[in-house]
């Protein structure tokens, strides 16, 4: 399957297998005054898959929209490759996002062009790789989310699990060495969130591709994590292997991944008592 | 005093909304003069399309609305005229009129429900869909990516489609004179010619691009900051024209005060 990946160009990577790629070190960020970050310490290594997992409104997606470089931190360092991306300049960010993919949640297919210039755009303005070649290129990478017979369709006619199959393959257009993934179970059938888990671990696998995927998918997340976390209330609350995780016996982190409604994680989000709100106190 | 208030809250909403449009003007200028020569080419054959997007198309608008108005002026013109007895010079205000102060703004105010909205909803439903981030997670600067050549067509279209509007209207005025006052043609091309100079022309013609920049960096600019779902698209295509047309006559009336000695 990763055999598709392989002809492009790219230049042999100077990080080995197990190397960290990415770095945090204590990550703060808020909204309008309202902390959602609370100091995250976070690591990534070469063909890892690191399964971030957590409530809405935990900070997870904000934690991904940080290290993909779409905002900044208020205080703390975000290190890609060994670069500290929060003091770069955007156009000094450029050689360092061309290295990581990004599947977003609803695919974020450009909704102008085609499937096949959806996957050709980042071919086209980042190498100087011949017509010929990068519709070779875009078949490869269409056949690998099973969708080739659909390339010159555009997004308005396919269903959210296609759009986000386009969505992957665009992500990998460039063989990046990490790819992102924003609830890429969401929206998909069985059959194919399990293609797509596939997907995950064999690029990390046959390819030493690092994944860092934000899911609330419970079974996918066992199935393609090396590591896991749990953010809660802006910090990181748990740690570990799968196997880990799962014999923990923190209890928020059991009611989480066991998907119960009662336990220590509060329904409620107000901060006044229930009979006082509504008795107008 | 709430009243109050809420106007002072929305006089400073629209102040920042204007800085934001020369910030915007600011990013496009860099992306235009300074970043092709660090190895981020223009994107010349999308501006194109642009333009004939948003350029070409208003075409039959302009020519309505432009036209509509060139009869009605003459006709108006020509009655006021009529009491003191020199009709001819029904033409002379036709030229002047167009040239100078008209087509440029009526082009603008067309062009600002015709292209100024279709951009804010545009990029508005972009920014919603993710589109704008995946772009920018891509390292392509949406900026220049979606906003350069929009822009760059609408600077180079909207004086194009402003010449068309002189002619529509000037036709309109000159098939009332020949059609329902009964000149001679060549009276109505002398008198329009006689009384008109340079200036007329090289006013109309700048004011045409400032138009053009007001309802590219606007349109751009309004749908740049939606934020949440379609009634935040909604809002900034309302939003993209009102802001428009109000520049737009706000930037006319002080260029034709500058303009006038």
């Amino acid at each position: 399957m990763t055999d598709a990946a392989t002809p492009f160009p790219t230049q042999p990577s100077e990080f080995q297998k197990g190397d960290v790629v990415i770095r945090c070190r204590n990550i703060t960020k808020s909204y309008d005054g309202r902390p959602i970050l609370k100091g995250i310490d976070l690591e990534v290594r070469k063909g890892e898959t690191l399964v971030i997992m957590g409530g809405s409104g935990h900070g997870k997606s904000t934690m991904l929209r940080l290290m993909i470089g779409a905002e900044r931190p208020d205080s703390g360092t975000i290190e890609l490759f060994g670069n500290d991306i929060t003091a770069l300049r955007e156009e000094q960010l450029y050689p360092i996002k061309r290295k990581f993919g990004v599947l977003f949640q609803s695919g974020a297919l450009y909704n102008s062009m085609t499937v096949g210039d959806n996957i050709a755009l980042p071919l086209r303005e980042h190498t100087n790789l011949d017509e010929h070649i990068i519709s070779i290129i875009v078949k490869l990478k269409l056949e690998l989310v099973g969708l080739r017979d659909f390339e010159h369709l555009v997004p308005s006619q396919l269903s959210g699990g296609m759009k986000k199959r386009v969505g992957l393959a665009r992500a990998i257009a460039l063989d990046p060495e990490i790819i992102f993934y924003d609830e890429p179970g969401a929206g998909l059938d069985p059959v194919m969130l399990a293609v797509i888990d596939e997907l995950i671990t064999g690029l990390g696998e046959k390819l030493g591709v690092a994944s860092i995927v934000v899911t609330h998918e419970m079974d996918s997340a066992f199935r393609i994590a090396d590591r896991m976390v749990l953010m809660h209330g802006g910090v990181i609350l748990a740690e570990g292997t799968p196997e880990e995780i799962r014999n923990s016996p923190d209890p928020v982190l059991q009611q989480f991944i066991q998907g119960k409604a009662e336990g220590p994680i509060p329904l409620r989000l107000s901060s006044k008592d229930f009979a006082e709100d509504l008795l107008g106190g | 005093m709430t009243a109050l208030a809420g106007l002072g809250r929305s006089g400073i909403e629209v102040f920042r909304f204007v800085l934001s449009c020369f910030a915007l003007l600011y990013d496009f200028l860099y992306w235009l003069a300074v970043a092709p020569w660090r190895g981020f080419p223009v994107r010349v054959h999308e501006s194109a399309r642009q333009a004939v997007r948003l350029g070409v198309n208003s075409i039959p608008i302009v020519f309505l609305v432009n036209f509509f108005v060139g009869v009605t002026l003459a006709v108006t013109v020509a009655d006021i005229l009529r009491l003191f007895g020199p009709v001819e010079y029904t033409g002379s205000v036709m030229g002047v009129g167009f040239w100078r102060e008209l087509s440029p703004l009526l082009t603008a105010i067309v062009m600002a429900g015709f292209a100024g909205a279709s951009l804010a909803a545009e990029i508005g439903t972009m920014k919603v869909g993710e589109e704008l981030m995946a772009l920018e997670a891509s390292a392509l600067n949406p900026v220049r990516f979606l906003c350069v050549p929009r822009l760059i067509a609408l600077l180079l279209m909207v004086p194009v489609v402003t010449l068309f509007g002189n002619v529509f209207g000037i036709y309109g005025g000159f098939l009332v004179c020949t059609g329902l006052l009964e000149q001679s043609p060549t009276l109505f091309w002398d008198k329009m010619l006689d009384s008109m100079k340079m200036k007329d022309i090289w006013v109309g013609g700048m004011k045409s691009v400032i138009f053009g920049a007001i309802v590219g960096l606007v349109g751009l600019a309004q749908g740049l900051r939606v934020r949440g779902g379609a009634e935040g698209v909604g809002k900034a295509t309302t939003n993209a024209v009102v802001y428009s047309i109000i520049l737009i006559i706000a930037a006319d009336c002080a260029l034709t005060i500058a303009l006038y000695f």
